[in-house]
């Protein structure tokens, strides 16, 4: 089985889109950097709290005035409760280190590491069917699905060694840039509506785990189309269609799932488990991460049997 | 005594109500370069691709190696090297890394000096490092040669292996097949190209409409008596006539003239008529057979089998 692994890596790193896809990680975090580097404060400011006291004391002037309208008031008011909440957990505004930096920006990244995979697995079985070397892989001493799950290991594996890479390349970038700072720095909750403080660290690690499962399971029907279809582009192609429509779908589920009940159990909303990490934001009524799991558990084993089903089917029809 | 390497046993395939392939056994020894010949569509291919396991049988049995392919499919596997149709690689891989990849594929330790030998035998070392997608046909197919042989199998199959090559390109196969089965492997090919075969093979079976209708007649085999044209070349053409037509009444004469006479004749025949020339003072300087080529015997055969089937 090693030795089958071992050449499906050797193909894959055989191509030259494999090392543009890697470069384009690297290419993607530098710019990430230089933008947020751009945007940020020339340097850390030590005087934030006076600052935001005085942004406070603007505001409520602000408030005061006569012209103003209930939805402006509003807004006024809401940034004026930021700003205090900020004060009161010592949370510094304008923190810019390795670690927001990858908060910020790494977990947005992580779709061109799903974009790739798809690219690269949705290939790894149909390239072979329309290479016509098929043939030549299957006269081999080893039982068919041993080669088909050799195929599958190593998807995993590059989806891995992708992800390895963003991650690596956004650290050492935000070192470079941002200086090492510290992993424990407080920031507000960029996905929660109220305003509740989070260490930087642990939410850059949340938001990478909670992606981790969805992620498996669109590499694994990446790999499933692989195997149903002959022609590569279309594999290809049907992959990242689902990929980009399952966000568009995702909301219009979300729209009627209080309608319909069954809803619940289609894949598209649990597919990015993200919207758990706070907690503050319920995606349908009865969303519990268990529950999220559990049908993404499901729907993994069903595109795994129907995987080796294909492929069995597949090759009995080889020409 | 050399050891059955392929044996095949009612190999049947039908799809749908359609039989493909109905009811053919052979058997392929070591040493022996076997040459399935037919028609197109006649179900050679189907035959090939139920012994390497590429498609399921509906009934029947192979062994390869004494491997069942049923019961042991990893160990005749191993038994096994071929090229099925065309020669395909991972273009966008070098020659060596395909050579590689098949190496690393095999239940043997293949090493890297075998790896080399084999390069150098099938006259590749000059382009191994090359991508394979600036190959031409015929080094892909020698490529396709160095790995059916990689692990040393017992059994090479080659699928229509001459399709596409140029004559110094099937030549040099040819002369592969010849190296191969001096080593002890047993070959099957398939064909329709009839005098290719000819050169290739030591027997064969004629398959058509899935049928196996003629097996294991050496091509050149002495001791059938198969009717041969043969000429002599004598002193006087007329005085031979006149001997055939007095001695031989049953033989037909071809053509004559004053110096050579043409029969059709056994080798038996061909001996006792050289006596009586002799014995009737006629100097005999030359008997040349013309040996029947593949080609007429496999039209022989299949028109007889239509003429048996009308």
């Amino acid at each position: 089985m090693m030795s089958l692994v071992k050449n499906e890596w050797m193909k894959i790193f055989s191509k030259v889109s494999t090392y543009i896809f890697i470069a384009f990680l690297l290419l993607a975090a530098l710019g990430a950097a230089v933008i947020d580097y751009k945007l940020s404060p020339d340097e850390t400011n030590k005087d934030w709290k006076q600052e935001l006291n005085a942004d406070i004391q603007e505001q409520e002037k602000a408030l005061e005035a006569k012209e103003i309208s209930e939805e402006e008031k509003a807004a006024i008011m809401d940034d004026i409760n930021y700003n205090k909440q900020l004060l009161a957990d010592n949370i510094n505004p304008d923190l810019n280190t390795n670690w927001t930096y990858m908060a910020e920006w790494t977990t947005s990244l992580t779709s061109f590491v799903t974009l790739f995979v798809v690219i690269v697995c949705s290939s790894l079985v149909s390239s072979e069917f329309s290479d016509g070397t098929i043939k030549q892989l299957l006269i081999r001493p080893y039982k068919r699905w041993k080669i088909l799950l050799s195929k599958y290991i190593t998807s995993l594996l590059f989806a891995a060694l992708l992800l390895a890479s963003l991650l690596i390349f956004s650290y050492l970038i935000g070192i470079i840039f941002f200086g090492n700072g510290s992993y424990s720095d407080k920031i507000m909750d960029p996905a929660s509506f109220d305003f509740s403080p989070v260490v930087v660290g642990e939410y850059f690690v949340d938001m990478i785990v909670y992606w981790i499962p969805g992620f498996l399971v669109i590499t694994t029907i990446a790999f499933m189309l692989s195997t149903l279809f002959k022609n590569q582009a279309l594999a290809v192609g049907i992959s990242i269609f689902i990929l980009f429509a399952s966000s568009t779908l995702n909301m219009v589920i979300q729209s009627f799932i209080g309608k319909y009940e069954w809803l619940k159990f289609v894949l598209f909303p649990h597919l990015d488990l993200r919207g758990y990490i706070s907690g503050t934001i319920e995606m349908f009524d009865g969303a519990t991460l268990g529950f999220s799991m559990g049908v993404l558990g499901i729907y993994y084993l069903i595109f795994l049997a129907l995987t080796f089903f294909f492929f069995q089917k597949k090759i009995s029809l080889i020409k | 005594m050399s050891e059955s390497v392929l044996k095949v046993q009612s190999l049947t395939k039908k799809i749908g109500k359609a039989t493909i392939v109905d009811n053919v056994s052979f058997e392929i020894k070591s040493n022996e370069i076997f040459g399935l010949l037919g028609p197109n569509g006649a179900g050679k291919t189907t035959i090939i691709r139920m012994i390497t396991g590429l498609i399921n049988r509906t009934g029947g049995t192979v062994m390869i190696n004494g491997s069942d392919l049923d019961h042991d499919f990893e160990g005749a596997m191993n038994e096994l090297g071929a090229i099925v149709e065309n020669p395909e690689f991972y273009k966008y891989m070098t020659g060596r890394k395909n050579i590689l990849h098949y190496a690393r594929m095999s239940s043997n330790d293949i090493s890297n000096e075998r790896i080399e030998e084999v390069i150098k035998l099938v006259k590749l070392d000059h382009a191994i490092d090359k991508k394979v997608k600036t190959y031409s046909l015929g080094m892909r197919q020698r490529l396709g040669v160095a790995q059916a042989i990689l692990h040393k199998p017992s059994l090479l199959i080659f699928d229509e292996p001459t399709n596409g090559l140029d004559p110094q390109g099937i030549r040099e196969f040819r002369d592969y097949l010849k190296v191969l089965a001096s080593e002890g492997v047993g070959i099957l090919i398939s064909s329709h190209l009839l005098s290719e075969m000819q050169l290739m093979c030591d027997s064969f079976a004629v398959i058509e409409k899935g049928k196996l209708i003629h097996t294991k007649e050496h091509i050149v085999d002495e001791k059938t008596e198969t009717i041969n044209e043969v000429s002599f070349t004598v002193s006087g053409g007329k005085l031979a006539k006149k001997i055939l037509q007095e001695q031989f009444a049953d033989i037909t004469i071809l053509k004559y003239d004053s110096k050579t006479i043409s029969v059709s004749a056994t080798r038996e025949q061909t001996a006792n008529i050289n006596r009586s020339f002799i014995e009737n003072q006629l100097d005999v300087y030359e008997i040349g057979i013309t040996r029947k080529s593949l080609e007429d015997k496999f039209f022989e055969i299949t028109e007889q089998e239509m003429r048996e089937s009308v």
